[in-house]
């Protein structure tokens, strides 16, 4: 993994922590390839759209954007390269 | 069927609802709707898992009968007389028979913009769906679970489904998402704000001094939004026959900070939005079609409202 993609996933997993407020968590304590959801940080459907929300405002993604895209969700890491790809600020 | 399944996927058969419309052509509506006081009585009287349902619900809105089963059964009765009734005016509204619609504090329901409308489960509340047609061209998406009755669904009461979305609750977080993304195009999102889906976010809050679990979906979607939840109520009026469709003021809604809305920001507007259903039922008490579980008269916490049970937005899709 190349510098960039491991600074950009470093920085979205402090902002990920500080907007879902993980109170018992940490950015370490977010795994590339773990399920945001259930057995993984267990977020739930109204952490979803928070998510969103937050790919709206720190990375200028619209919300149309990430609708019917259940994949962007499936890992922290199939979220990072979204973003990544796709942000536009 | 299995215990768990709704209620409605085990009620009423195909047969059944086609005699009823058959009943409606050949005698009108009168004649349909002295035969199905017959059906409600028969259910009043033998279904024991949808009174077990209802009885949550009476228990608490007449408390002065919660210890006797058979004035339970007295008002399940005609809570049962009342849901034949809307059913039937559903369906008359749905093959074009349409009743005057009157509405009251249309203000409240802004033209242009996102909106999210909040619907309960209360008196002729398909027929709510008819202010879909009187969108004046904003795109409207309605929050919902396909009826497993084809013929009993919640979209009877309209004519033709054109000009509108449906997103499942079922899909992907719930629907959650592209309710989100709707609402940021401009669009109107209708959800029902009186029961929560399944191991979705809720919260309790008092309703007739006990207290029920209502979702925070609709708050939390309009307050990250920007947009208000404007409570809707679509009432029968039966002298002379007509809807009304009540529109409230805008539920008050929390800041939306640059972290989560946390469950105690939003159960405030959870707990409003309970009052006016409180309001609702001491109203029409029998036109609460509220059947589950998740009402109790269990003394109401120092902080009335938490979040319930976590639900894997992944999970949900079938």
């Amino acid at each position: 993994m190349n510098e960039d993609v491991s600074a950009f996933r470093r920085e979205l997993k402090e902002n990920l922590v500080d907007w879902l407020q993980l109170m018992d968590k940490t950015a370490d304590d977010v795994k590339d390839d773990e399920p945001l959801f259930k057995e993984g940080l267990g977020l739930d459907s109204l952490d979803a759209v928070e998510i969103v929300i937050l790919m709206q405002r720190k990375y200028g993604i619209p919300q149309s954007q990430v609708e019917n895209r259940r994949e962007i969700f499936a890992t922290f890491a199939t979220l990072a390269d979204f973003i990544m790809a796709n942000r536009t600020k | 069927m299995k215990e768990n399944a709704p209620l409605n996927a085990s009620r009423g058969n195909r047969f059944g609802i086609g005699f009823f419309r058959l009943l409606m052509h050949c005698g009108g509506f009168g004649v349909a709707l002295r035969f199905s006081r017959i059906v409600a009585w028969f259910y009043a009287r033998f279904d024991r898992r949808a009174f077990s349902a209802a009885a949550d619900y009476l228990k608490l809105r007449f408390p002065e009968d919660a210890g006797s089963e058979k004035k339970l059964r007295r008002h399940f009765h005609l809570l049962l007389n009342e849901l034949a009734k809307m059913l039937l005016v559903s369906y008359r509204m749905g093959i074009g028979k349409a009743l005057p619609i009157g509405e009251e504090d249309r203000k409240y329901l802004p033209e242009t913009g996102g909106v999210v409308v909040v619907l309960a489960h209360f008196d002729c509340w398909q027929a709510a769906m008819d202010l879909m047609n009187r969108s004046r061209g904003r795109v409207i998406n309605i929050m919902a679970r396909a009826d497993q009755v084809k013929g009993m669904d919640k979209f009877l009461a309209l004519k033709s489904r054109s000009g509108f979305n449906v997103i499942s609750t079922e899909g992907f977080s719930g629907g959650l998402v592209e309710a989100s993304a709707a609402l940021e195009r401009g669009e109107a999102v209708i959800i029902m704000g009186d029961r929560p889906v399944p191991g979705a976010a809720a919260a309790e809050v008092p309703f007739f001094g006990g207290k029920i679990a209502v979702p925070l979906s609709p708050w939390m979607l309009a307050a990250r939004n920007g947009v208000p939840a404007v409570p809707v109520f679509a009432e029968l009026h039966e002298d002379p026959l007509k809807i009304v469709i009540r529109y409230c003021p805008p539920v008050p809604l929390p800041e939306a900070p640059g972290r989560r809305l946390r469950a105690e920001e939003l159960s405030p507007a959870a707990a409003q939005y309970a009052q006016l259903l409180e309001e609702a039922a001491g109203r029409r008490p029998y036109r609460v079609f509220r059947f589950g579980g998740d009402v109790s008269r269990k003394d109401i916490e120092k902080d009335p409202c938490h979040k319930t049970e976590k639900i894997d937005p992944m999970e949900k899709e079938k």
